[in-house]
C-alpha cells in the first residue's frame, strides 16, 4: 500500500488527474484503485494513471506542457527524456558534464541541455524545475540553470533504454536499445592479434540496416533485441559494438530458408513456395527404379532389394524460378501424371518417346504454381567435383484462378 | 543460377550491357544485373523479315522486337496464333552485339503464352512490386551507407539481386531514384483509375447494377476488395450514388 499522506493531499492529487484527463471519473477510480495496490509514492502511482489515460502530466506537477514552451519560458516541465548523449568539457578549470537529449510528453517533443545531470537513463520520466527556454541555431530548446532542480520520476522499460530505431541512431548515443532482423556474415575472426575474436553481423529494422560488431560474444541468428550497445564511427561508417556488457534477447531464431537461392545456400531443407515455371527439360528421362524403395537402380538391380522387379518411369527437369534465383528441380512421374495426366505418360512410357509429354509439358511453361521444394546436398568426390544442391519438387499445383485473386489481393496489400 | 526478373519496359530500356565476373550481363538503372528476364506486355505485332521472325511487345510506352531465334524453345510458328491487342508473358534474352554499346541490342524470346486480364493484373503488380521493394532496399543502403556486398546480400536476401546493387555503388554509377519513384507512382494512378473507370463504365451501360453484379460481371479481372475500394473512391467522388444498400447508380 502506498505511504499514508493526509486526505487532502491525495484529494489534490485527484482533483490533479481529473483536470490532467479531461474530468475523466474513471483514471480517478484507477488511481484509488492502484494506490491500494502500489508501493510507489501516490504522485508516481498519478503520473503512471495520468499517463495510462494520454491525460496532461504537466497539470501533476503545475509545470507546462512542452508544446507551450517558448523562447522566454522559464518554470517546470515534466517529461520522458531520449536520444541521450554525454559530453564532458571543462571551465573555469572544473570538469563538468553535459547531456542533450529530447524531452517529451503528450503535447510534444523538444530538445534539452542538462548541465551536471544526475544519473539518468534513456527512457526516464523527469521532473525539472527552473528550466529554461533557448534557441539554438535558429531552433528552440530547453537548457538548465544553476537553480535547476532534477528529480528521476520513473525509470524508463525497466530500467533498460527506450529502442531506438536504427535510422536514429547516431555516435554521440551510448548504450542504446534496439531490435531487428540479425544475419551474420563472419564468425568468431580473430583479431588485435588472436587477442580478441570478432563475429560481425547485418541488423535491420523497417527504418535501416546497420553493421554490429559482436567483440568476444556469439550471435544468434533472428529478430534480436540489443541492450547496451554503442554505437561507433570508424572509417567513416557508422557501426553498431557489442560485448559481454551488453545484453542481448533473441526474440525469435532465424527459421527455414524463404526462397530458392537461401535453400539452395543451405543445401538442405524444405520450402514452400510460389515459383514460375521457366521450362522443362527431358534429357533422359526413362529410368528404372526399385519397386520397393522406389530409388534409381542402376544396372537392373535395386542394391537393397535385389528381388524387386525395377518398374521404368520417367523423371523429368523443371526450371523453377521465385525471383530470387532460378532452380533445376527434379520432378518424379506420380507429380508428372498430376500435371499432364495419366495418358501423355502411359503412352510416353510404352512408346519410350517423350515428344507427348514435352508438348504437354510445354504448355506449362511460364506458369504460375505452388510448389514444394526439398533440397540435399550431393557429394560428387569420385570425379572431385564440389558438392552441390539437388532439389527435387516433392509437391505441385498450378495456380488457379483462387490463387491469382489471393495473390492480387496480397500484393495490393503491399504496394504502397 | 542467375533468376529471369520480372522487369518493366522502363528499366529493360534503362539497361546497358556490363561485364561482371567475366560474364556478358546487363545493368539496370537499379541495379538489376541480368541477361534473362520476362516481361509482360500487348502484342502490337508478329512478323517475319528476311527469314526472321518477332513479335513486337508494348508495356509502359515502351516497344520491343522480339526476335524468335536460337533461344526460342518451342514451335517458332505460334507466334502466327497470337492475337494482336492481346496481352502475353514473354520470358527473353538480352543480348548486344557489340560490347558496352547499348546502341545495338538484339532481344532473343525463349517462350511466351497468351495471358488473361487476371493473370495480366497479378503480373504486372508483381512486377512493380518486385521494383518497389528493390528502391526501398536501394533507399535503405543510400540512408545508412551500407556498402558491402554481404550487406546488401542480407537486405535482397539473395546474391544475384545484391550483385548489381553492389556493383553500381563500386563503380560509382549512383541510383536514379526519383525516375524510379515516379514510374512507380504513375502505375499506381493508373492502375487507380483504370479500375475506376471499368466500374464506373459497367454501372454507366446498365444504369443501375447492385454489388453482386459488379462483382459477377468482373470476377475475372478484378478481386472482390478492388471492386469495393473503387465503389467508395467512385462513392467519396461523386461519380456514383447508393440507392440502396449495395444498389448503386451513375450520377449524370
Amino acid at each position: 500500500m502506498g505511504a499514508a499522506l493526509p486526505d487532502e493531499i491525495i484529494e489534490e492529487i485527484k482533483e490533479k488527474i481529473l483536470k490532467a484527463t479531461n474530468n475523466d471519473q474513471n483514471a480517478a477510480m484507477e488511481f484509488d484503485k492502484r494506490l491500494l495496490e502500489s508501493t510507489e509514492p501516490p504522485i508516481i502511482v498519478a503520473l503512471n494513471v495520468v499517463e495510462d489515460f494520454q491525460g496532461d502530466i504537466s497539470v501533476l506537477f503545475d509545470g507546462e506542457r512542452i508544446s507551450s514552451v517558448t523562447k522566454d519560458f522559464e518554470g517546470t516541465v515534466v517529461g520522458k527524456i531520449t536520444n541521450i548523449s554525454y559530453k564532458e568539457f571543462e571551465r573555469n578549470g572544473k570538469r563538468h558534464k553535459m547531456l542533450t537529449g529530447i524531452i517529451r510528453d503528450n503535447s510534444g517533443a523538444i530538445p534539452i541541455t542538462i548541465f551536471d545531470p544526475p544519473k539518468i537513463g534513456e527512457g526516464d520520466t523527469i521532473l525539472i524545475k527552473n528550466v529554461v527556454g533557448d534557441e539554438f541555431n535558429g531552433k528552440l530548446r530547453l537548457k538548465t540553470r544553476n537553480n535547476s532542480e532534477i528529480t528521476p520520476l520513473k525509470r524508463g522499460s525497466d530500467g533498460q533504454a527506450e529502442l531506438v530505431t536504427i535510422s536514429k541512431i547516431n555516435p554521440d548515443m551510448k548504450f542504446i536499445s534496439v531490435e531487428g532482423e540479425l544475419r551474420i556474415i563472419e564468425k568468431n575472426r580473430p583479431v588485435k592479434g588472436e587477442q580478441s575474436r570478432l563475429t560481425v553481423g547485418i541488423l535491420t529494422d523497417s527504418t535501416g540496416t546497420i553493421q554490429v560488431r559482436a567483440w568476444d560474444i556469439d550471435l544468434e541468428e533472428g529478430l534480436v533485441r540489443f541492450h547496451g550497445a554503442y554505437p561507433k564511427i570508424y572509417n567513416n561508417k557508422l557501426y553498431l559494438n557489442v560485448n559481454k556488457n551488453s545484453k542481448i534477447e533473441v526474440l525469435r531464431r532465424a527459421g527455414k530458408p524463404e526462397n530458392l537461392y537461401q535453400l539452395a545456400e543451405n543445401g538442405s531443407g524444405e520450402i514452400e513456395i510460389n515459383v514460375r515455371i521457366l521450362g522443362f527439360i527431358a534429357k533422359n528421362p526413362f529410368v528404372d527404379v526399385c519397386s520397393e524403395c522406389g530409388r534409381v537402380v542402376r544396372d537392373g538391380r535395386c542394391n537393397l532389394h535385389p528381388e524387386a522387379k525395377p518398374a521404368r518411369i520417367i523423371r523429368v527437369t523443371a526450371i523453377i524460378d521465385d525471383g530470387f534465383s532460378s532452380q533445376y528441380a527434379t520432378l518424379y512421374q506420380s507429380l508428372l501424371i498430376k500435371l499432364i495426366g495419366e495418358d501423355a505418360v502411359k503412352s510416353s512410357l510404352a512408346s519410350l518417346d517423350i515428344s507427348l509429354v514435352r508438348e504437354r509439358l510445354n504448355e506449362l511453361a511460364l506458369n504460375e504454381f505452388k510448389v514444394k521444394v526439398s533440397a540435399y546436398r550431393s557429394s560428387r568426390s569420385n570425379s572431385g567435383e564440389e558438392a552441390r544442391t539437388n532439389m527435387e519438387i516433392v509437391e505441385i499445383q498450378k495456380f488457379t484462378e483462387d490463387d491469382y485473386k489471393i495473390s492480387i489481393e496480397k500484393l495490393r496489400g503491399e504496394f504502397t | 543460377m542467375r533468376p529471369a526478373y520480372l522487369i518493366t519496359g522502363g528499366e529493360l530500356r534503362d539497361s546497358s550491357p556490363v561485364n561482371f565476373n567475366g560474364e556478358n550481363l546487363n545493368i539496370s538503372g537499379l541495379g538489376l544485373l541480368f541477361k534473362k528476364f520476362i516481361m509482360v506486355g500487348q502484342v502490337q505485332n508478329r512478323m517475319e523479315e528476311n527469314d526472321r521472325k518477332m513479335i513486337k511487345i508494348l508495356d509502359q510506352n515502351n516497344e520491343f522486337y522480339f526476335l524468335i531465334g536460337q533461344y526460342f524453345t518451342g514451335n517458332p510458328d505460334k507466334i502466327w496464333d497470337l492475337q494482336i491487342n492481346s496481352y502475353v508473358i514473354i520470358s527473353a534474352t538480352l543480348t548486344f552485339k557489340e560490347k558496352n554499346s547499348a546502341q545495338d541490342r538484339n532481344i532473343y524470346a525463349e517462350n511466351f503464352r497468351e495471358i488473361n486480364d487476371l493473370e495480366l493484373q497479378y503480373y504486372r503488380l508483381h512486377t512493380m512490386k518486385s521494383l518497389q521493394d528493390r528502391l526501398n532496399i536501394v533507399k535503405k543502403l543510400i540512408s545508412s551507407g551500407a556498402r558491402d556486398l554481404s550487406e546488401i546480400s542480407v537486405l535482397t536476401k539473395s546474391n544475384y539481386i545484391a550483385e548489381g546493387i553492389y556493383y553500381r555503388i563500386k563503380e560509382n554509377l549512383g541510383f536514379d531514384v526519383s525516375r524510379y519513384e515516379a514510374l512507380l507512382e504513375s502505375f499506381r494512378l493508373s492502375s487507380e483509375s483504370s479500375t475506376n473507370e471499368k466500374i464506373l463504365g459497367l454501372i454507366k451501360s446498365r444504369g443501375e447494377m447492385s454489388m453482386d453484379e459488379i462483382v459477377k460481371s468482373l470476377e475475372n479481372s478484378m478481386t472482390t476488395k478492388e471492386i469495393e475500394d473503387a465503389l467508395s473512391s467512385l462513392l467519396n467522388s461523386g461519380e456514383i450514388y447508393e440507392t440502396k444498400e449495395h444498389k448503386f447508380r451513375y450520377i449524370a
